[in-house]
């Protein structure tokens, strides 16, 4: 036993001596190595990205909750000062939802008719799932949020993540209870979209603030844009379902069109993931490639 | 030559193994206060890189205070490099630079970058550790003023270059002045866990 462990330290103590030697070199070497390989090949990386959130998700999720509730207590605290002003004003959101309820109707109707009329098949499936922002969006150089639902809840690669009504962003890595989305402010968010208005299609890139740019857009169709324009995706290419809000046209300065979404990018506390099936358009696959 | 244990409570007389008589101390005590022993060894030994951990995870839980994210403080940061000072053989190298990946990957960045900042912090700190013997806290935190500004600058530095995009240089700025103002609390701290745990 004793001649064993002998034999063992004399194969170990010069592995240890060279280890403890050369580690700083060893490890800026992996690092750089590990940076190296992401830029040629995101998706290489992937499975230490997802093991480490899927990892740690629970205990972020865990310290979210009392936040969470401290949160709510003062919101609740708040908003019994403003009751009576808040009444008023829901009262006549209601008015105003009331009148727009019986167009929509009217729409909707009107729509079911002239599809029926035109024979189109609508294959789409969509199903959603709520799930909790358990990190805030990255840093100074990422535009991402980590949510507490994962594979296990159907959550696929790919997806469209959706806050208040509006496009938040698409999910990136998928670990088996969690999730990270890459919100389209991001500088490496592209979105085939389109001007509501005019039809005319573009791609909205994030600019890693609070904003999204629109590029592909020619000097004329820059100058018919108007202020308060909506941007919705245009479902080019299948990835993402057609006519989700990305935001409304802010400025244009030259030929930078800035876009504005109605998410409140600082309080994002619940993502909604669009499980979206279009069996004609692109399979699984295409979403790995399109990483 | 019989072989002498010494039981590790200071109060236990010698027990002789060869014959087996323990006068205090039998054999299966002994071997329990040793594997105890090796137990508390590990669990300290482990306590600088799980209390780094936690500053990290604190500082990366959704508050929901608007642009907090941007400039919240470099906890790793300051936790490398107190510990680099007091006790480097309990954060080795490697613990610091997977203390640096798991950041990486919680912020959702390039995987490596942080991981290389810290590893230069802890490897630069702790090789001139011999300056911090007995220096005033006045000293320490100047030397931080550096440390944590040439940190972040690396991690600025590379995340431009991996973009290819200069990030904002202000934010960089903010956050460095964040890190500098909780670094009193956290190194006392820490400096309190120093000395009631870890010692």
């Amino acid at each position: 036993m004793r001649r064993r462990s002998g034999t063992f330290a004399r194969v170990t103590t010069p592995l240890k001596s060279w280890f403890q030697r050369f580690a700083l070199t060893l490890m800026i070497l992996t690092a750089g190595g590990l940076l190296i390989i992401e830029r040629i090949n995101p998706n290489a990386t992937q499975i230490i990205r997802v093991v480490v959130v899927d990892t740690f998700s629970p205990v972020l999720t865990a310290m979210t909750t009392p936040v969470a509730a401290g949160r709510e207590l003062y919101n609740n605290v708040r908003s019994y000062g403003s009751l009576r002003a808040e009444v008023l004003e829901l009262r006549d959101k209601l008015r105003f939802t009331e009148r727009w309820e019986q167009v929509a109707r009217r729409l909707e109707a009107e729509n079911r008719r002239l599809w029926s009329q035109l024979h189109v098949t609508q294959d789409l499936r969509t199903d959603f799932v709520s799930a909790r922002v358990i990190r805030d969006r990255g840093s100074s150089y990422v535009q991402s949020v980590l949510i507490n639902a994962g594979r296990a809840d159907g959550v696929r690669k790919g997806q469209a993540v959706l806050s208040s009504y509006s496009l938040a962003g698409r999910i990136l890595d998928v670990g088996q209870g969690s999730s990270r989305v890459l919100l389209v402010t991001d500088i490496n968010s592209r979105i085939p979209c389109i001007l509501e208005r005019t039809g005319v299609p573009a791609i909205a890139v994030g600019d890693n603030q609070n904003g999204v740019r629109l590029i592909r857009l020619t000097p004329d169709e820059i100058r018919d844009i108007s202020l308060g324009d909506r941007v919705v995706t245009s479902g080019a290419g299948g990835v993402f379902p057609a006519g989700f809000e990305i935001g409304i046209v802010q400025e244009t300065v030259g030929d930078q069109v800035i876009v504005v979404s109605n998410i409140n990018w600082d309080r994002l506390e619940f993502a909604t993931v669009v499980n979206y099936e279009h069996p004609d358009l692109l399979p699984d696959s295409a979403f790995e490639t399109l990483q | 030559m019989s072989t002498l244990i010494f039981c590790q409570t200071a109060r236990l007389k010698p027990y002789n193994s060869q014959n087996g008589s323990g006068l205090f101390c039998d054999r299966k005590t002994e071997l329990g206060y040793e594997f105890w022993g090796r137990i508390n060894q590990i669990a300290r030994g482990l306590i600088p890189f799980l209390l780094s951990l936690l500053l990290l995870l604190v500082f990366l839980t959704s508050t929901g205070i608007p642009g907090f994210v941007k400039v919240a403080p470099s906890m790793t940061i300051i936790s490398v490099y107190y510990w680099s000072i007091s006790r480097p053989e309990l954060l080795p190298l490697y613990s610091v630079f997977i203390l640096g990946l798991i950041e990486d990957v919680l912020v959702g960045g390039p995987l490596g970058i942080q991981a290389i900042v810290l590893v230069l912090v802890a490897y630069t700190v702790s090789t001139q550790r011999h300056f911090f013997t007995f220096a005033p806290f006045g000293y320490i935190f100047s030397t931080f003023i550096l440390v944590v500004t040439a940190g972040l600058g690396v991690n600025w530095l590379v995340n431009s270059l991996f973009a290819w995009e200069l990030w904002d240089f202000m934010t960089l700025l903010v956050k460095a002045a964040m890190t500098m103002i909780f670094y009193p609390v956290v190194h006392w701290l820490l400096a309190k866990v120093d000395r009631t745990i870890v010692s």
